[in-house]
């Protein structure tokens, strides 16, 4: 298996701190942006705030710990908000309209987001049609599925249990919190310790080599999409456990924020590099603006303008961060 | 032999039915084209349902096409109606400037066009522009929240920034609001998940407003979940509960406003919309004068008139 490539930077030489420096280049942008915020407003360092960033950034962060999978494997998954909107409009809809029981349309939406990976990931492996083409047709498609079955309206109300999903708390941390914490744990866990998290590496790493030396590329392919639309499916369920409706307009445009935490958080479009620790690193950093422009009163006009900046040059930052780790 | 025969009846049936509708006046069922923006809103859907209402009263042939929020649909969907040959076309525009080339060619094919729900931008000609008085709407939110009293500081949760309806909305707004309270406007694209996170940062930044008006009544889901997280959720009438206002009077804002969530919604009436687009534009067809800008006045619902029947959200059916 001596195929398979290490994940940690290179370590020769008098590598420790600078390896160190490597590792922490994210976090160091984002300590920095913290101690900014902390004296431009009064309230970004409360109780209250940390709690607000963290229920924020869960659904960004449950889509992006998938797409952290995909992009390894040189994928992209642009369906994401597709089928968030579909697998969660299906699920209230069946608890709703057909009289289906609660864990059995709770279990039907997380089948449609993997049913939809796994369409994703088999047109991309076995018929051979470019991810970015795939997916994006395949968001087509789950969104109109969403639009057919809800004629454009929000579905309501939502099971009494999942509405209590969305308000319960477990000593003051939300459900939807606790649940990204064992999500992103169990997606470090087996990325960085089972063979198909090693797999995806190689895979993503060189896939002929891959091929050759005995990896099923084509079955981690797929089970990289199948991960990713299960994540999109828990997101878009927590999404409705939190408005208490589904609806179909549910992650307009979210896949390209991201995509833009992954590869933020060090995740290669490339493939063959990556981690789930980087990518909520990512997640972190595009929280953080979105809470600080609101916290700042930015004025709307300036609004996109300064997400795109501060994304820019943390993009930057840790270009240079990683050349300096690599000399 | 077979296949001869079926030609010769369907030249027959086809003779037959022209010389019917040649007896009963030729250009006696116009085709129309009903062109929405999108068909993610129940608005869009309800728009669509009283234009197709109003065309079936009028004996009117109406096809209605979904423009995906893209003026590049949009576009090609008029460029292959003209060929068609279409009658007329009601287009409610993604996005009012970028339309106006694909405008520009209806009307040297000498096709009218009416403008629903947001305007066609200059450089092109419509018929009617039939819509909703976006800014008299912001105003009258904006009155409701002034004579409700006590309130001095409004977050405002715009809609796509640049979008007809949030800049006038918006202005409306701003007018009303002169001399009775502090406005804080923040884009959210018209998305309820935008609004959640906006609602909780904002509260939590300001702990003094004490009022929010949405430019739509779906973003009203996402404050009232943003609400929620920072345990400030409180019913109509209770101790520090924070006013919501919305626009559009759609069936969940109803619905919310008769459970105590929401205080109230300006009111448009889609299915009056719809019918008055339809009426304008068979009206241009028969080269009647229409009026160039029919606006419909917005009403404000509260808990007092919520369960007027009359109210498009309490009609409905998606």
């Amino acid at each position: 298996m001596s195929l398979i490539a290490d994940n940690a930077p290179a370590r020769r030489g008098s590598g420790r701190v600078k390896v160190l420096i490597s590792r922490l280049g994210l976090l160091l942008v984002i300590v920095l942006f913290m101690i900014i915020m902390s004296f431009m407003s009064p309230v970004f360092l409360t109780v209250a705030n940390f709690k607000n960033l963290f229920i924020q950034s869960t659904i960004l962060a449950v889509l992006a710990l998938g797409q952290t999978y995909v992009i390894m494997t040189r994928g992209i998954d642009l369906s994401i908000g597709g089928t968030m909107a579909l697998s969660s409009a299906l699920c209230i809809g069946l608890t709703l309209y057909s009289g289906v029981p609660v864990p059995l349309a709770l279990l039907i939406a997380v089948l449609v987001g993997a049913g939809v990976g796994f369409l994703n990931g088999f047109s991309v492996t076995k018929i051979g049609i470019t991810p970015l083409i795939v997916t994006l047709a395949t968001l087509s498609i789950a969104r109109g599925a969403t639009f057919v079955y809800t004629n454009g309206a929000n579905i309501t109300p939502v099971p009494d249990a999942i509405a209590a999903f969305g308000r319960g708390q477990l000593f003051g941390i939300p459900y939807s919190v606790i649940l990204l914490v064992v999500l992103a744990i169990g997606c470090h866990a087996v990325l960085t310790r089972s063979i198909f998290g090693r797999s995806v590496y190689a895979t993503g790493g060189n896939e002929l080599a891959s091929r050759l030396a005995g990896i099923p590329t084509n079955r981690i392919i797929i089970t990289t999409y199948v991960i990713s639309g299960l994540m999109a499916a828990i997101a878009g369920l927590i999404l409705t456990a939190r408005l208490e409706s589904a609806g179909p307009r549910a992650g307009v445009g979210i896949e390209l924020t991201v995509i833009a935490a992954c590869v933020i958080g060090g995740t290669s479009l490339f493939g063959g590099a990556g981690s789930i620790g980087g990518t909520m690193l990512g997640v972190a950093l595009i929280s953080l603006v979105s809470n600080a422009i609101n916290l700042l009163g930015v004025p709307p006009a300036w609004d996109d303008l300064v997400k795109g900046l501060v994304i820019f040059v943390a993009a930057v930052v840790d270009v240079y961060r990683r050349k300096y780790a690599r000399s | 032999m077979k296949l001869k025969r079926t030609v010769t009846q369907l030249l027959l049936g086809a003779a037959f039915a022209v010389g019917l509708s040649a007896g009963a006046s030729a250009a006696d069922k116009p085709n129309i084209a009903l062109l929405l923006y999108s068909r993610g809103f129940e608005f869009m859907v309800a728009l669509d349902q009283g234009a197709r209402a109003e065309a079936e009263k009028l004996g009117v042939n109406l096809t209605v096409l979904d423009g995906q929020s893209s003026s590049e649909v949009q576009t090609r969907q008029i460029e292959d109606l003209l060929v068609q040959g279409i009658g007329a076309i009601v287009i409610s525009p993604a996005n009012s400037n970028e339309i106006v080339p694909a405008v520009r060619k209806a009307n040297e094919a000498k096709v009218p066009v009416v403008a629903l729900d947001a305007i066609v931008g200059k450089g092109a000609d419509v018929v009617s522009y039939v819509g909703f008085d976006n800014a008299e709407g912001g105003k009258v939110a904006a009155k409701y929240l002034a004579d409700h009293g006590g309130i001095t500081k409004v977050l405002e949760l715009q809609g796509a920034l640049g979008a007809y309806h949030a800049q006038k909305r918006g202005g409306g707004f701003a007018d009303g609001a002169k001399g009775h309270f502090e406005v804080l406007p923040r884009p959210a694209e018209w998305l309820a998940e935008n609004a959640q996170s906006i609602t909780a940062d904002m509260l939590t930044a300001n702990p003094d407003i004490n009022a929010i008006f949405s430019h739509n009544d779906e973003m009203v889901r996402g404050i009232l979940a943003g609400l929620r997280q920072i345990g400030k959720e409180t019913k109509v009438g209770d101790a520090g509960h924070i006013v919501i206002v919305g626009i559009d009077g759609t069936p969940l804002a109803l619905q919310r406003i008769r459970s105590g969530e929401q205080d109230a919604t300006v009111n448009q009436d889609p299915f009056e919309m719809g019918a008055l687009a339809v009426r304008s534009a068979v009206s241009a067809i028969k080269g009647e004068t229409v009026q160039p800008q029919q606006l419909l006045p917005p009403t404000l619902v509260t808990k007092a008139n919520v369960d007027d029947a009359s109210l498009w959200g309490n009609r409905f059916k998606p």
